[in-house]
């Protein structure tokens, strides 16, 4: 069995440097979704719950004003106790109207964050496809000269779109929670 | 008299959530799309208060507030922010474009009800 050849230094080089693009600018749009994605998650797990929890409470006010009227309707005394209840029913209706409102903003939050996730996507399904593109030119046997200019072609294209994390919208969102934001007045 | 309210946001839902919370407070409420329809919204009334969002197409909030800054009958209207924009620096960028506050996304109803009577009763 022959020693395997030794790549000559420049074609390593090229083939080091392409790698190690395809490593951190892959990794970088990863990292970003998936921050993106769980901070979503977060988001959304969060607004079903208060909503869940709106809606119950907005329900027992109702049912006990259904209640009330069907007494009122039938001529029978309403207790105090009653009476009672349902003032206290409406105050938490109105608690419960205000944080569904709090919890429904929800979707301008996400709609944020789904907007870079799919900029991410987009910006290294380009990347992949102009290294496949450049990739195709090469021949079924090329000789060394060859496979140099290719990767030499597809480190350029890279390097580049090296910068196109910075083309994807900025993180506006950091809110982690549907909890209402700080108010400053100047 | 019944005071007005311009409230500028990209995001339909926001509107929807934003007019429903001050109308259930008596203020009259016009919606518009992106800083663009604020600007000519305003141009053809003069609101008691706007309410923008910061991150819209064709016109974001901190240009319509510059925009509307520029206006002779929106020098001393108050302007708030309301946005998912929580950062001192923006913070200070809308204070410089002429803000008057800056509420950070999602907002409580009945805060966002204080904060406008406090600031045009």
């Amino acid at each position: 069995m022959s020693a395997p050849q030794l790549l000559p230094a420049e074609f390593a080089s090229q083939l080091h440097q392409l790698l190690a693009a395809f490593g951190r600018q892959g990794s970088g749009h990863l990292t970003e979704v998936d921050a993106d994605l769980r901070q979503t998650s977060y988001l959304l797990a969060e607004a079903v719950t208060k909503l869940g929890n709106s809606f119950i409470g907005i329900h027992a006010a109702t049912m006990a004003q259904s209640d009330l009227i069907a007494m009122m309707k039938d001529g029978a005394p309403v207790p105090p106790s009653l009476r009672a209840m349902i003032d206290r029913l409406q105050l938490d209706a109105v608690e419960c109207v205000n944080e569904a409102i709090t919890a429904l903003q929800f979707q301008d939050m996400t709609n944020q964050l789904i907007g870079r996730i799919v900029g991410h996507v987009a910006s290294l399904h380009q990347v992949l496809q102009d290294a496949g593109a450049a990739g195709a030119l090469l021949s079924h046997n090329p000789d060394n000269a060859q496979a140099l200019l290719v990767l030499a072609s597809v480190n350029q294209v890279l390097q580049e779109k090296g910068t196109i994390l910075d083309q994807v919208p900025y993180k506006a969102v950091t809110q982690t929670h549907m909890e209402s934001g700080d108010i400053e007045l100047f | 008299m019944t005071k007005t309210v311009l409230a500028v946001d990209d995001s339909a839902s926001l509107r929807q959530m934003v007019a429903f919370s001050l109308r259930a407070a008596g203020y009259l409420v016009t919606e518009a799309v992106d800083g663009q329809d604020g600007l000519e919204k305003a141009r053809t009334q003069i609101f008691d208060l706007v309410l923008t969002d910061q991150n819209m197409p064709r016109l974001d909030g901190l240009a319509l507030i510059r925009a509307l800054r520029a206006l002779s009958t929106y020098q001393k209207v108050p302007i708030l922010m309301l946005t998912t924009e929580s950062s001192d620096e923006m913070k200070l960028k809308g204070k410089a474009a002429g803000a008057n506050g800056w509420l950070v996304k999602p907002f409580d109803p009945q805060r966002l009800i204080e904060v406008v009577k406090k600031v045009i009763g």
